[in-house]
């Protein structure tokens, strides 16, 4: 009989399929419940997207499912909700050092910055830059507007600077490390 | 930093250039100890060169790689095809982004770079010059290609240039999730009706020699020791990754259900062509597993249509480089606002 201790201890076991940090350290297990006769337990596993319209979710879906039947459920019902919204407040200290290691930052908590947009990106104050009408780096103008010392996870310098708020998945923008000059991903601050 | 034409003569690969010999070496020890070539250090001219021609070229294919699948957004046939559609398209301009980024560094500005690519001065994956008529065709190069494009980035991973490694090994994941995905719909497709078995083998015959081709032509026989690979800019050969790739998709196509095809050729071995300068395709009779070495014997593709096309005269060179060159011009009025007048000049001829 699967008790929830070993649902939890099957999901720490699966990677997000984009990143290498497992979907418990990613804080989108919002809950785990059992239900059923002793011999065979239904388990129902509420996760939380990161972003909507993740396109990972399907695959997400069936690994749960999956890695849980091998476990021994007889029934997996996995189920996605908004309600709490995922922030990255829910990534675990083991899950944002992994992350850092693979070269993706980790905002220290989430909620919306002051400057901050609906769709999580800090924007700068462009309208007001634009009419100077000088030559400017527009990487300078995107991190004066975040106006957070986002740390380089390769050397740990604080001299970066946003290249982009759209990365390669909504959730994560670019920057770039003016010291070891490589450049890197961050979660974004939601 | 500025456009200067110098810069660009400074870059090109010159084998007649003198390094220092005490310098050389002591790079030469650090790269073949499996140590990483970090921006700051010193390096040959030609490392700096063939790196830079490396990265760019990889940034170019990103961002040309999302132009065909990027038409394919609103024609996909269920909104979950779309949504992973959409998400493929934005991590690949994503990858070009940080690949531009990790390109700069070496010494090429970024505008140069873009307007390189727009002006077709510089190249991108060779595949992407071929045609995208039918879904089925996305599928395939979201199982073939992307396929092949991780047997390859996966050797550059072990590569010796510290900002490079790094950022391919995040692009890395995100393109085993694509092949998963591109997995899931060529079987969705071979499950299917006659009707869709049929346009999976029609776009697989398209789409195969061009999968063969992506590794780039045959070794020459001086290919494992030039420099090159000594320094690891490369790890494997062209013909070692493309063995591989055979090995893995050879018998995959096969229990799909797939027939592999090879050109038709006369009696002395030369290819034989449609009207449309194409090669005819027959079933690749020479595809098996050798018994001696286990690895699979294949027929090799259309050799002279690959650098016909990589010569600019491929199905759809013109199109895509004019995409891109649209695209670049109608930003310029952006470009320049938020980074003054002198940014971002139009591409000249």
């Amino acid at each position: 009989m699967l008790t929830r201790d070993d649902v939890m201890a099957v999901l720490q076991g699966i990677d997000d399929p984009e990143m290498p940090i497992s979907i418990v350290e990613l804080g989108i297990v919002e809950d785990v419940q059992l239900d059923g006769t002793p011999d065979a337990a239904a388990v129902r596993v509420r996760l939380l997207p990161t972003f909507v319209g993740c396109p990972a979710l399907d695959v997400l879906r069936e690994m749960v499912e999956q890695r849980l039947t091998e476990a021994g459920a007889a029934q997996v019902h996995v189920e996605f909700t908004f309600d709490p919204p995922w922030s990255v407040s829910r990534i675990s200290e083991a899950g944002r050092a992994r992350l850092e290691r693979f070269g993706i930052a980790v905002p220290q908590r989430g909620g919306a910055a002051p400057g901050s947009s609906a769709c999580g990106a800090a924007h700068p104050p462009m309208l007001v830059q634009l009419g100077r009408g000088e030559a400017g780096d527009v990487a300078a103008l995107y991190a004066a507007g975040a106006g957070v010392a986002v740390r380089c996870p390769v050397c740990g310098s604080e001299r970066t600077a946003l290249q982009s708020p759209f990365g390669p998945t909504r959730c994560r923008s670019i920057h770039y490390c003016n010291d070891c000059r490589n450049a890197f991903e961050r979660m974004k601050d939601v | 930093m500025s456009c200067s034409a110098s810069t660009e003569a400074e870059l090109k690969v010159d084998w007649s250039i003198q390094e220092e010999p005490e310098a050389l070496s002591a790079f030469e020890a650090h790269v073949n100890d499996g140590g990483l070539v970090e921006p700051h250090d010193w390096m040959p001219h030609n490392y700096r060169a063939g790196m830079l021609k490396m990265a760019e070229h990889h940034a170019n294919s990103e961002i040309v790689g999302a132009l065909p699948e990027g038409e394919w957004i609103t024609r996909a046939p269920s909104l979950r095809r779309k949504l992973a559609l959409i998400a493929k398209v934005q991590d690949e301009v994503g990858h070009g982004h940080m690949l531009y980024r990790v390109s700069q560094d070496l010494g090429k500005p970024r505008d140069q770079m873009l307007r390189d690519l727009a002006t077709g001065r510089t190249r991108y994956h060779n595949c992407f010059n071929y045609p995208v008529p039918t879904w089925a065709d996305v599928v395939m190069i979201q199982w073939l290609i992307d396929g092949a494009a991780i047997m390859n980035q996966k050797s550059l991973a072990d590569g010796s240039y510290g900002p490079y490694v790094r950022t391919m090994m995040r692009i890395n994941m995100e393109e085993a999730f694509h092949f998963k995905s591109g997995e899931d719909m060529t079987l969705t497709l071979a499950s299917g009706t006659p009707r869709q078995r049929t346009m999976l083998q029609e776009a697989f015959d398209r789409w195969w020699g061009p999968s063969l081709m992506f590794f780039g032509p045959p070794d020459k026989e001086s290919v494992k020791t030039t420099p090159f690979m000594r320094w690891r800019i490369k790890t494997a050969t062209n013909d070692t990754l493309r063995q591989r790739f055979v090995d893995r998709f050879a018998p995959a196509a096969l229990d799909l259900g797939l027939v592999v095809k090879t050109p038709r050729r006369d009696a002395e071995g030369k290819v034989i062509r449609r009207p449309d300068g194409f090669a005819e395709l027959v079933r690749d009779e020479a595809l098996a597993p050798d018994p001696a070495t286990g690895n699979w014997n294949f027929g090799q593709p259309d050799w002279d249509e690959f650098y016909r096309v990589i010569s600019g005269n491929g199905p759809c060179n013109r199109e895509r480089v004019g995409l891109r060159r649209f695209s670049y011009e109608q930003g310029l009025w952006v470009r320049q606002a938020v980074l003054g007048s002198g940014a971002g000049l139009p591409p000249s001829n």
